[in-house]
């Protein structure tokens, strides 16, 4: 019984809302030129918003993702203080593109290694060198234990080196391009003062120009090159078990206090953060764009009840409340933001999905940049990810805008004395 | 107050305040109007006419005075209590009809219905009943703007009609219609009267209105100067002085 009567109670209030909707819809169109105008201002705030927002939203997407698949590992240890009797000479690790605290001695690993919940620990020298007369990075690893580590090395061509000091590499295709190298190609490899010759087994693609751009060469042949035996510029460290990285990291440290242990959890949360940071500033760009349209609809509110103050004397005359008349006009309000909302939506999405696809479709991108076809590395255009919660975010906060805006215009209608408001002319 | 009053006004006052300036624009009105009956309010432009029916409509409020209609004092209410005052116990015909130009001549009608809470049937019901009894039936889907000065009064009656008030205030019904359309307008509000017991209030200063009136309240400046009640007194009232 209460059930059917809490039902109908719904009904009838779902029925005086479409009344009241459809009301405040026939008042609208009525000006249609002034609602254009209004409508056009809260959809370029959402248009706004939502386009910024879907952005930030994709960039910690690909951050994400690109975190996850460059970020196979648990802990990186890097060597963040000088210390005495490790490194070679000043003048080698000048020349090889490293600070002198960039180095540790090869022995960490083993002592690493024996930490119960390390599951697997892959040693890294990176240097700057040259390949035929490229600049690039020289990252010295054993390729398998890297690969199966970090596990986020594409090998498209060939394959990886197997030796632990011959004079093979796998560049990436970004580099293979540049130096218009495949597999079994003989390039010149330079590391400082020494310079030889390499060749190609493999090339790698990530999808990432910059990170294509690195040349993988075996630990030892790297160390010898560089003159920097027995020593290691970094340890990536994967654990058993994902949640005891932090534990790992406390006992690294315990054991080298000079080295500087990075979980990645740690970096993600920052990367996470600084996205934050820029989602909040773009927000706020897209907000006062917004603010301006809520100004618009508040001018064309507050001009909609002066025109109707006789429509508001007689309703109120005939026994309408204040609550009825302030719903009318908020929800003339909300309409606006509604429709302003979902229009704004509409024309984000042609701009951080369409405009670039069609753009790329052009064949290139030649009013901001150099054309696609000219740029062999691939100007990739990531898709912008449009989230429920972006869409959602964007038409609640133009909703919410145009209800803001519409409180005062509503409130001041709400108040009218009927017996003045009825004689306005 | 006698039993069969219906509203009752004892020594109103009310002012208004134009700037600087007070206007007295009722001074200790005092009046009776029986169930079922058809009062006028006769008097010149100004003497206080439109006033009276506001301050018995409760769209506005006395200064002082009692006001009872239906055994409500008009006076003390407030907010939400006034609202449902003006939406249940009394009908308001205003002199420039007064329909809401966004709705059309059936949801202008339904609109006192739908403000009251009415179901949607009950309403329907409702409004083809009063459409017919003032005989714009074939007007339902028209909107005001197309509709003629008399075709707009009727509207304006059905709406006051709507939920059964106990008495219609109609403020100068022949003011923007012809000779013709008053005249049918009149013997509407006659039949209304005879056919449902309905009480009006007629605000008016054309005899042609006042003569179907079974007693007559003449106000100037504010004050009630006279009173006539029964037709043959009405029809010398209106013969001499009117």
């Amino acid at each position: 019984m209460f059930l059917l009567e809490f039902f109908v109670l719904v009904l009838a209030v779902c029925e005086a809302m479409v009344g009241l909707v459809r009301v405040a819809y026939r008042n609208l169109i009525k000006r249609k030129l002034r609602f254009a105008l209004t409508v056009a201002g809260i959809v370029v705030g959402v248009a706004l918003i939502f386009s910024l927002l879907s952005i930030t939203a994709t960039a910690e997407q690909v951050a994400r993702q690109q975190f996850t698949r460059l970020i196979g590992y648990d802990i990186a240890v890097i060597n963040g203080t000088l210390r005495q009797g490790r490194l070679q000479t000043q003048r080698q690790t000048t020349l090889i593109g490293l600070g002198a605290q960039s180095l540790m001695t090869e022995d960490v690993v083993g002592a690493m290694s024996s930490i119960p919940e390390v599951y697997a620990v892959a040693p890294v020298l990176t240097v700057r060198g040259t390949v035929s007369g490229i600049a690039t990075t020289v990252q010295g690893v054993v390729f398998q234990s890297y690969t199966d580590l970090v596990g986020n090395i594409n090998v498209v061509e060939g394959e990886g080196f197997s030796c632990y000091d011959c004079r093979e590499v796998v560049i990436g295709k970004g580099l293979a391009l540049e130096l218009n190298a495949s597999v079994g190609s003989k390039l010149t490899l330079s590391i400082g003062n020494t310079s030889v010759e390499v060749v190609v087994t493999g090339v790698f693609e990530t999808g990432i120009r910059f990170q294509e751009m690195v040349v993988y060469a075996p630990l030892r042949f790297v160390q010898e090159a560089s003159g920097l035996e027995g020593y290691i510029t970094q340890v990536l460290v994967k654990c058993q078990d994902p949640k005891s990285a932090q534990a790992v990291a406390n006992a690294i440290t315990s054991m080298f206090p000079e080295l500087t242990v990075v979980t990645m959890a740690a970096s993600l949360q920052r990367v996470e953060e600084a996205i934050n940071i820029m989602t909040m500033f773009f927000l706020s760009i897209g907000l006062v764009a917004l603010t301006a349209g809520g100004f618009g609809v508040m001018n064309t509110m507050f001009m909609a009840v002066a025109e109707r103050t006789r429509e508001i004397g007689i309703l109120k005359s005939i026994g309408a409340t204040d609550s009825y008349i302030f719903a009318l006009f908020l929800f003339e309000s909300a309409l606006i933001g509604l429709v302003g909302s979902v229009t704004g939506l509409f024309v984000g999405v042609f701009f951080t999905r369409v405009v670039p696809t069609l753009i790329s479709l052009t064949g290139g991108v030649s009013a901001f940049g150099p054309r696609l076809t000219q740029n062999p590395g691939g100007l990739r255009l990531v898709e912008v990810a449009i989230t429920p919660e972006v869409v959602l975010t964007s038409i609640t906060i133009g909703v919410l805008v145009a209800v803001v805006a519409g409180l005062l215009p509503s409130y001041r209608a709400a108040r009218m004395k009927p017996a003045e408001a009825v004689r306005y002319v | 107050m006698s039993s069969a009053a219906i509203v009752l006004l004892k020594d109103v006052h009310k002012t208004y305040k134009y700037g600087k300036s007070y206007v007295r624009a009722l001074r200790g009105v005092s009046l009776e109007v029986s169930r079922g009956s058809t009062v006028c309010i006769v008097g010149p432009s100004g003497s206080g006419k439109t006033t009276l029916l506001n301050i018995i409509g409760g769209i506005d409020l006395p200064d002082s005075g009692i006001v009872v209609v239906d055994g409500v004092e008009v006076g003390k209410l407030r907010g939400r209590d006034l609202a449902q005052y003006r939406l249940r116990k009394v009908g308001y015909v205003f002199q420039f009809y007064n329909l809401i130009p966004t709705l059309t001549v059936w949801e202008n009608v339904e609109l006192p219905l739908s403000l009251a809470g009415v179901d949607r049937r009950a309403r329907e019901e409702r409004v083809r009943e009063l459409m017919d009894a003032v005989g714009i039936s074939h007007l339902a889907n028209r909107t005001p703007d197309t509709l003629s000065g008399g075709e707009q009064q009727r509207v304006a009656i059905a709406r006051a009609l709507a939920n059964g008030p106990a008495v219609v205030l109609m403020d100068e019904p022949s003011a923007n219609i012809d000779v013709d359309n008053t005249l049918k307008i009149m013997e509407l509000v006659e039949r209304l009267n005879k056919d449902m017991k309905q009480t009006f209030i007629i605000a008016t200063h054309d005899p042609l209105v006042a003569r179907y009136c079974a007693t007559i309240y003449k106000i100037r400046d504010g004050y009630i100067i006279s009173r006539y009640e029964g037709r043959d007194a009405v029809s010398k009232a209106l013969m001499g002085e009117l």
